[in-house]
């Protein structure tokens, strides 16, 4: 993974971009690929990237926006009310640092509930009405001047390396996605016009809330074929530890090429074969794996009358929190066979 | 502001409880330069004295105690997932990926990991997630962990980040109870220059968060004519009962309990009222939760009152207060050392 790369990906993940406020990640894509392609927007708020090329229309899409929660309310004492906008953990919650703001301000928080010391520890977890964010307000109008109801809040950390090539932080299950799709835009710019297929990168909004954009770009493209981004949670450490852990991905052993998700059969698509001959042709690490996840392909595969689609798929330690894990070599195996197949 | 530069030193040492001789000779060098003798005490503790330089003087103790909640490593597996139980009353809503430090022969990072809550069925995505749900990922495999002395037994903290928040609020973990360590320091230097006829102790007693093995054994080494044990509060916030808490913001409180010496409390709140030091009771009518639970049965009977540091969000990574209220914590310590141990005004008893 070059240094390039890794700074996009660290700067795209830190961006803040919770699901129906993706505005700003979108901003910092385009940024990027500034020079490179068009970009316009859809009426949705989908960024489509435009690279003109030969033959096949390709569409790629990835998911902007992370795990997010929008402001129910705010009370006297400038405490915030959230509800979350996606399936988010009521466990991941409490002593956690928030980022609370809109499109145009933003201001820092920590999530909180009841005194630990009043609450029974082999209970049930909190629900989201129990919580609260402080962000350190006195009144009300103090938390006003950053946020109002409506309004947003993500979880906020750094990003940091761990030994063995993995990554920490926010967002990362789909801003690698977004990442990945950047840099092989690069790649795929360097080529001629006649060395690539015509090129549809869509950067989607609410993809966590499944009301993708990956499906009304699909219906207002058109396109032959779609390459998906996503995220296959790795599960090595899950079942009872002295009966031996069950099978799962592991981060680490390379792009997973999921035989079906929560919700699309691919295992017998020819576009799926296409793919595991190409990343075996160039010896590009994958995992053919039965992903438990169901985002967009769900809706997206049943556009018009149908949409051949294949997926490329990151593994991950916890997802949707502030601190999921990836491994830079699955990253780099995915943006290889994604341009390859560009 | 002296007494949170010393607040920071005193964080990034750790001293997990049951752990504390690993972090001792580091904080006896922080807080040595303040006092006249530091000695080890009791159980794993601390015992710091400013003498008033006469002989055979009495003694005023001021307790906080040094260590931390945490886990300890009990099972490194095949794939370098460690395994952990808890040191102290870890919170489960906290546990779902977090940031800790495993402290082998270097410290080392890790990440909690949990089966995450989209896979997770109906019944078990309600449960609180206990020890047992989570494995702590370091990135490195079992044979490098060996190597960096990670072992059964090591102990594990919480990331030790220090925020600031809006108008004078500061969070991270640990504030339990080494700011009011740094509320004691600050009564010192309030107390800088004034004669004094008591010798004033400072405990760093161990085990606080466990079983409290460090308070009697540490009070036995002091042989103390009274006790200020200083420790943080329960802070009022939404979902959380008023007559359970103390306000944040309006000052140190004064515990208000069986436990306590009436005496020593009711002075407590005079001094404050009579100094305009902000001051608020905490009504712990059969027990404070702290070290002083223990302090009437221990020497014949050590006359003691409680002091606390209104906190936030206890035992997470955002614990929070306000400077002002350590401020005035550290006031109230150092008015009452003033007037009941000062030439002047020797306590009545």
């Amino acid at each position: 993974m070059t240094e390039n790369f890794l700074n996009t990906l660290f700067s795209l993940s830190l961006t803040f971009g919770p699901t129906g406020c993706e505005k700003r990640v979108a901003e910092r894509i385009e940024e990027e690929l500034k020079g490179i392609c068009r970009c316009t927007y859809d009426r949705m708020g989908n960024l489509i990237c435009h690279l003109p090329g030969h033959g096949e229309k390709l569409m790629i899409a990835a998911g902007m926006d992370e795990m997010g929660f929008m402001i129910t309310d705010i009370d006297d004492k400038g405490y915030i009310r959230v509800a979350p906008t996606g399936s988010a953990d009521p466990a991941c919650f409490l002593g956690k640092e928030f980022t609370v703001g809109n499109e145009s301000t933003l201001t820092e928080g920590v999530g909180a509930g009841k005194v630990l010391h009043l609450v029974d520890r082999a209970g049930d977890s909190p629900t989201f009405d129990k919580l609260f964010i402080d962000v350190g307000a006195k009144t009300k109008e103090d938390a006003e001047k950053f946020a109002e109801k409506g309004d947003f809040a993500a979880y906020r950390g750094e990003l940091f390396e761990l030994p063995g090539d993995c990554v920490a932080g926010k967002a990362l299950e789909s801003r690698s996605g977004c990442a990945i799709v950047v840099e092989a835009l690069k790649e795929a710019a360097k080529r001629d016009e006649s060395e690539r297929k015509d090129l549809y990168a869509v950067f989607t909004v609410k993809e966590k809330a499944n009301m993708s954009g990956a499906v009304t770009a699909a219906y207002n493209l058109c396109p032959d074929n779609a390459i998906l981004l996503g995220f296959t949670p790795s599960m090595n450490f899950d079942g009872d530890s002295a009966n031996g852990r069950k099978r799962s991905v592991i981060p680490g052993e390379g792009v997973v090429l999921p035989l079906k998700d929560g919700s699309v059969l691919f295992y017998d698509s020819p576009f799926l074969t296409r793919a595991k001959e190409k990343a075996e042709e160039l010896e590009i690490p994958f995992v053919l794996w039965d992903s438990p996840v169901s985002l967009s392909a769900g809706r997206a595969h049943l556009v018009k009358e149908g949409l051949p689609m294949i997926e490329l798929s990151i593994p991950c330690y916890n997802p949707e929190t502030p601190l999921a894990v990836v491994h830079k070599k699955d990253i780099d195996s995915a943006l290889k066979l994604l341009t390859a197949l560009m | 502001m002296q007494e949170l530069k010393i607040l920071e030193e005193l964080r990034a040492i750790p001293t997990l409880t049951g752990f504390e001789n690993r972090g001792k000779k580091e904080i006896a060098r922080v807080l040595s330069p303040y006092f006249d003798d530091c000695r080890e005490a009791g159980v794993a503790g601390l015992l710091f004295t400013k003498n008033c330089g006469e002989k055979d003087a009495k003694k005023i103790l001021i307790d906080v105690h040094m260590d931390e909640i945490g886990w300890i490593v009990t099972d490194i597996e095949e794939n370098g997932m460690l395994t952990v139980s808890p040191l102290g009353g870890m919170d489960p809503r906290t546990f779902t990926a977090s940031r800790y430090t495993v402290h082998g022969t270097k410290d080392l990072t890790a990440v909690s990991l949990k089966k995450p809550f989209r896979l997770q069925s109906g019944a078990e995505a309600k449960k609180l997630p206990q020890a047992k749900d989570i494995v702590l990922f370091t990135g490195l495999k079992k044979e490098e962990l060996r190597s960096f002395g990670v072992k059964v037994g090591t102990p594990v903290s919480m990331e030790r980040r220090t925020g600031r928040m809006g108008d004078g609020q500061i969070f991270g973990a640990y504030m339990d109870d080494k700011s009011c360590a740094a509320a004691a320091l600050a009564a010192l230097e309030e107390l800088r220059g004034k004669e004094l006829s008591y010798d004033v102790c400072l405990l760093l007693s161990s085990q606080e968060e466990s079983f409290g093995a460090g308070f009697a054994t540490g009070v036995f080494d002091g042989a103390p004519d009274e006790i200020l044990v200083v420790d943080v509060d329960l802070g009022f916030t939404p979902e959380t009962e008023a007559s359970k808490t103390v306000k944040m913001g309006e000052g140190p409180s004064v515990a208000l309990s069986v436990q306590t010496d009436r005496r020593m409390t009711k002075e407590l709140l005079r001094v404050a009222k009579e100094r305009q030091i902000p001051v608020q009771a905490a009504m712990n009518v059969k027990s404070t939760g702290t070290n002083a639970s223990g302090a009437p049965f221990l020497m014949g009977g050590i006359p003691t009152a409680v002091i606390g540091l209104p906190l936030k969000y206890m035992h997470t990574p955002v614990e929070m207060f306000y400077e002002e209220d350590l401020r005035n914590t550290g006031k109230l310590i150092a008015a009452y050392i003033e007037e009941h141990c000062g030439r002047k005004g020797e306590s009545q008893r």
